[in-house]
């Protein structure tokens, strides 16, 4: 990973601390340590309700952090080939620079996030935004749960966070501004 | 020693009556009545057992609320049950005991003095209390004029 910050990390971080802490909490309720649940709404609870919403809370924490990850790197994506496209507002006539920067970036912003992703094979392995696009079928269904379409093959956040990761840092890696200053293909090394 | 849990359902059971037979006097002094009918609870420690439910109408029938027993193992308490109405619903619970002490590092005090606190601050006597307010821990006795006006708060059925 370059030295840049992956923004992908802070929403890890928290969906791992946020398992932590329900495993404290089990432990706390399965101990019946009133003490440390005062001023919760825990209290209250009948002890097998409890538990389950606390399972609950932890199986329902792996569906928003793939839907943060994904909605975190969906943004990086986006804001990436806005900043690409900045040359065209510098382009002559000077008087139609403006509309072609505003018809290029609003492409960019409402456009269907699989074309985006198709914009990136030029940098980045097929394979991977194969593996992207996979993650986002699945954060579809995490989000719309459309009984229509079915659950799709369940995946998890570490191997989201990865992928996504590894594309952010190729797209890192390859821009100019960057520190070795070299685009380059890279291929991607994650499968599931 | 410990109770099982044949002999916690039946006290809670015998708990839930007398609950029941205070609201039944309250309710009359507003022109209202009540109806008993039984539902299933269930619980790991106990199975499915049947226990008494309280419906409560006024004066043109309509239902008001609901006394719907919810457990006799409750985390901070011994038992509880709800007010349950259209939208909302509150927990009256119940303490043998009072709420159980315990105990806190004092704020300002000692460094490592712990003092010994009530769980829920006003619930000191046994019997059924409902908790004001979580985040503060504070609890008040369920009297006629606190259960009527959490039969208005929870709205009609």
């Amino acid at each position: 990973m370059s030295s840049r910050e992956n923004p992908l990390d802070l929403v890890l971080m928290t969906y791992e601390t946020t398992k932590d802490c329900l495993k404290i909490a089990d432990k706390v309720r399965f101990q019946g340590n009133v003490a440390l649940m005062k001023r919760t709404k825990l209290i209250l609870l009948p002890e097998a309700e409890a538990t389950d919403q606390i399972k609950a809370c932890h199986d329902e924490t792996e569906n928003f952090a793939v839907l943060s990850l994904w909605a975190v790197f969906e943004r990086f994506v986006v804001e990436y080939l806005i900043k690409k496209g900045e040359p065209l507002q510098d382009i002559r006539p000077a008087n139609l620079a403006k509309g072609i920067y505003e018809t290029f970036e609003s492409a960019v912003e409402r456009g269907r996030i699989n074309d985006t992703l198709d914009l990136l094979k030029e940098i980045v392995d097929p394979k991977l935004i194969g593996n992207a696009k996979n993650i986002k079928k699945y954060r579809d269904w995490v989000a719309h749960k459309n009984p229509k379409r079915g659950p799709m093959s369940k995946t998890d956040p570490k191997f989201v966070h990865h992928i996504l990761s590894e594309i952010i840092q190729i797209i890192n890696d390859s821009d100019p501004e960057s520190d070795d200053n070299t685009p380059q293909l890279r291929e991607g090394t994650a499968t599931q | 020693m410990q109770m099982n849990a044949h002999d916690r359902v039946n006290e809670y059971k015998a708990s839930l009556e007398e609950l029941f037979a205070k609201i039944r006097r309250w309710v009359l002094n507003h022109n209202m009545t009540v109806k008993e009918t039984e539902i299933e609870v269930s619980e790991p420690r106990a199975g499915v057992y049947a226990a008494p439910k309280l419906t409560i109408y006024d004066k043109n029938n309509v239902a008001l609320a609901e006394v719907v027993p919810v457990g006799a193992w409750i985390i901070g308490a011994d038992w509880r049950v709800d007010v349950r109405g259209h939208l909302e619903k509150e927990a009256l619970v119940y303490w043998k005991a009072g709420a159980p002490l315990i105990r806190e590092l004092s704020v300002g005090g000692p460094d490592g003095h712990a003092v010994e606190k009530p769980l829920f601050r006003g619930a000191e006597e046994p019997g059924w209390y409902w908790v004001e307010n979580g985040l503060r821990a504070k609890a008040r006795p369920v009297d006629e004029e606190l259960f009527m006006d959490l039969v208005a708060e929870v709205q009609p059925l």
